[in-house]
């Protein structure tokens, strides 16, 4: 496998790259956050990107709760897929067995 | 498994998180199995009871048995997220958010994707998608703040991103159910056309109406499902710690060795 080295310290080997950037970074460059790497650009970026989805927070909400209030419509359908399934089954020779 | 299976994206094989999906149960499965079988004792008893309506022929006892099974399925999803939420906080050293906060998002957004796997199936990418989302839902919202139309959207992303890698992984599992299911039949087979007339000396006729009746084979699919399904519950942590890991460059294989003392 190439062993890649740090974009600011060449002389130290990387440690992963950060997922912004997509640049190779050592310990002392990366900053762990939400259980990813990033560089020091690369969470300037992050920081720019959330500020700039800040204004669909209130679109996000309104998703959510559309997901959460969906669910009883699925259950219903799930519910509805078992009864055609089993029915199907019944209706191909459920009863021979 | 098969390291050729790498695809462009990475150098990592795309089957690599079921090997270590084998490797994990073997490991720690005594730690998730007790969760796993709260988890699916009401699915099986209204399964089983649901057959047995099948085999009798009791079209109106259906719609309660449907409703029952329907019912222990969020049950199954609930206790599953908990079997996942346990695996996740030892592969990641941290125990993530907390679980009843999460759980009202995760089984919203594992009935999207029973929706798209169950009835968006004859489309075939639906239930690709579904899949997919199914199994990593309660590792990707406990993992980090996303909200459920965020985590959906991580999910149909990756999905997108790496569909040769999704498709390898559903053929793999594909493969390894009908061999398992090829397997039982044989043995089933084995049992009564040589072990009991020959070398135990015992009729078989009863035992064979049995076994190849419909409600008997209809069982046994639905027990060789629940190992299946065991296995994807927890290869979906896995797989999407593998996403993760292979993105912040932490080693998962090193994890694994790790937990494994």
């Amino acid at each position: 496998m190439e062993l890649r080295y740090c974009v600011n310290h060449p002389e130290r080997p990387a440690i992963g790259e950060c997922v912004i950037t997509k640049k190779p970074i050592c310990p002392e460059c990366s900053t762990r956050y939400e259980g990813v790497n990033y560089s020091r650009e690369g969470l300037a970026e992050l920081k720019r990107r959330r500020a700039r989805n800040t204004g669909l927070g209130f679109w996000n909400k309104v998703a959510n709760m559309a997901m959460v209030a969906q669910a009883p419509v699925s259950l219903f359908l799930l519910y509805q897929y078992y009864l055609y399934i089993f029915t199907a089954i019944l209706n191909m020779g459920g009863k021979s067995g | 498994m098969n390291s050729f299976l790498a695809d462009k994206t990475s150098n990592s094989p795309a089957l690599r998180p079921l090997d270590d999906t084998v490797e994990y149960i073997r490991a720690n499965g005594a730690r998730v199995v007790p969760l796993y079988i709260v988890a699916v004792a009401p699915t099986t008893m209204a399964t089983l009871m649901l057959l047995d309506t099948v085999s009798t022929g009791m079209y109106s006892a259906l719609p309660e048995g449907c409703m029952l099974l329907a019912v222990a399925t969020l049950w199954k999803w609930a206790w599953g997220s908990a079997v996942q939420a346990r695996i996740q906080a030892a592969l990641s050293g941290r125990s993530g958010a907390p679980l009843p906060g999460r759980m009202t998002y995760i089984i919203a957004l594992k009935l999207v994707a029973s929706m798209a796997m169950l009835w968006g199936s004859f489309l075939v990418l639906p239930a690709i998608y579904g899949f997919f989302l199914s199994g990593m839902a309660a590792p990707i919202l406990l993992d980090s703040g996303r909200s459920a139309l965020e985590g959906a959207q991580w999910a149909i992303r990756w999905v997108g991103d790496s569909m040769n890698r999704a498709l390898k992984i559903i053929s793999a599992v594909s493969i390894l159910f009908l061999v398992a299911y090829l397997g039982v039949t044989l043995l089933q087979l084995m049992i009564t056309h040589t072990v009991m007339p020959s070398l135990l000396g015992m009729d078989p006729t009863e035992l064979s109406l049995t076994i190849w009746g419909w409600a008997w084979q209809m069982a046994v699919l639905y027990m060789l499902f629940l190992v299946f399904d065991f296995f994807w519950m927890v290869a979906s942590v896995l797989l999407y710690h593998d996403i993760q890991s292979r993105r912040a460059g932490v080693d998962l294989g090193q994890r694994l060795t790790t937990l494994g003392g």
